[in-house]
């Protein structure tokens, strides 16, 4: 179970989270909803301890995450892949390379035969195919990068994966390949996941619970449903504003294929 | 890497930026560089060696006996030492820097002129101090 306790984070005078709270479930898919800049990415790091809350607790499987020492903080990540904005991959190695990164098991990760067989499953898990483990990630598109990030965080087999705007970047198509990817991943794997996005139509769709975060506050929490029937004008406001750039898209997709 | 994350990655899969990323390059340069010094050395003595013989024609008796007469160890023991001291500044201060950058595009090119001034610097200062305590000049 992930809990969020009243954090704060402040970046200077720029306060990005005042007192936020939240609780993930076992199994949840929780996703967190909000304009660009409201902090949802500074949350989902210090999930995984790379960020510290000014104030406030973070309690991941029955640990406190800004009070571990290093060698702790190392084993809790282990059981946490983390998928982010930009794949985070490393350039200089293949994709086989960087999916074996993500064994965090020290003996199978210096098994060769087991990493192979894993970077294979993954590969599957994730829709790739085999070959693409020979490649390095400049020879891929946006959209496999991101799969092959999702491949690296489910090697290690976690219990927890965070995605840092999993369809940021994407165009619709691939978009929903993502959505659908981490809806595969919850029901096969069976993890509990917490998706940061500022799509809300992904989101409704990936998520058990939704979770809008504005002005530093978490501001609504509950089913697509609730979210929708909410009458808060800030979900109102965010929803609509969201409606607006689908129509802005859709408009822009329909000019581009009568030209 | 620190911008685009994957330092980031690497702390997340727990595992240490600084044996994966960072020791390597340090080890690197310490070793190559004093490599790269002594050939460069070496290189020297053989062009110096080309260039008496086509100008001034002298023969390889002379060159070897005149470098056996200047030769002193300090020369080639100076140079490696210093070489390790410049290795040690261009590794440790750009991945310093870099492991450090922050705030985006604009923070890796702060972050580069920073790396560079600073190193040039520090290599400045160190062969003055390595000139002084090694050759004992005023």
């Amino acid at each position: 179970m992930i809990q969020l306790q009243n954090i704060s984070k402040r970046f200077l005078s720029n306060v990005v989270l005042d007192g936020v709270s939240l609780d993930v479930q076992d199994g949840e898919t929780v996703a967190l909803l909000g304009p660009s800049g409201v902090g949802k990415s500074v949350t989902l790091k210090m999930i995984n301890g790379l960020l510290k809350p000014d104030s406030g607790d973070v309690i991941v499987d029955g640990l406190h995450v800004p009070k571990l020492k290093r060698h702790e903080l190392a084993q809790l990540r282990s059981r946490i892949g983390y998928v982010f904005q930009y794949g985070a991959l490393f350039d200089s190695d293949t994709v086989a390379e960087n999916i074996r990164l993500g064994i965090t098991d020290e003996d199978q990760h210096r098994d060769m035969a087991y990493c192979a067989e894993r970077v294979k499953e993954c590969l599957r898990l994730v829709n790739l195919a085999p070959d693409v483990a020979e490649k390095y990630p400049a020879e891929l598109s946006g959209g496999m990068k991101k799969r092959v990030g999702i491949a690296r965080a489910i090697a290690g087999k976690p219990k927890y994966l965070l995605y840092d705007e999993p369809t940021s970047g994407l165009d619709p198509v691939n978009a929903d390949v993502i959505d659908g990817l981490i809806e595969r991943l919850r029901d096969e794997l069976g993890v509990t996941s917490v998706v940061v996005s500022h799509d809300v139509r992904g989101s409704f769709r990936v998520a058990d619970r939704v979770a809008l975060l504005w002005q530093a506050k978490i501001r609504a929490v509950g089913t697509a449903e609730e979210i929708l029937a909410s009458r808060d004008t800030a979900v109102q406001q965010f929803l609509e504003r969201d409606l607006e750039m689908s129509l802005i898209q859709a408009e822009g997709n329909q000019e581009r294929h009568g030209a | 890497m620190r911008v685009t994350e994957q330092i980031d990655a690497l702390e997340s899969l727990g595992r240490s930026p600084i044996t994966h990323l960072l020791l390597p390059r340090i080890i690197a340069g310490i070793l190559v560089i004093p490599a790269l010094t002594m050939f460069a050395n070496a290189t020297g003595i053989l062009v110096g060696y080309l260039t008496a013989k086509g100008s001034l024609g002298l023969t390889y008796a002379d060159f070897e006996y005149g470098a056996r007469y200047f030769f002193r160890p300090l020369d080639l023991w100076y140079s490696l030492i210093k070489s390790y001291c410049f290795a040690g500044a261009v590794t440790l201060i750009p991945c310093y820097i870099g492991y450090n950058t922050q705030q985006g595009a604009e923070g890796v090119g702060r972050a580069t002129t920073t790396a560079v001034v600073s190193a040039s610097v520090t290599i400045l200062l160190l062969d003055a101090l390595t000139t002084k305590l090694l050759l004992g000049v005023k």
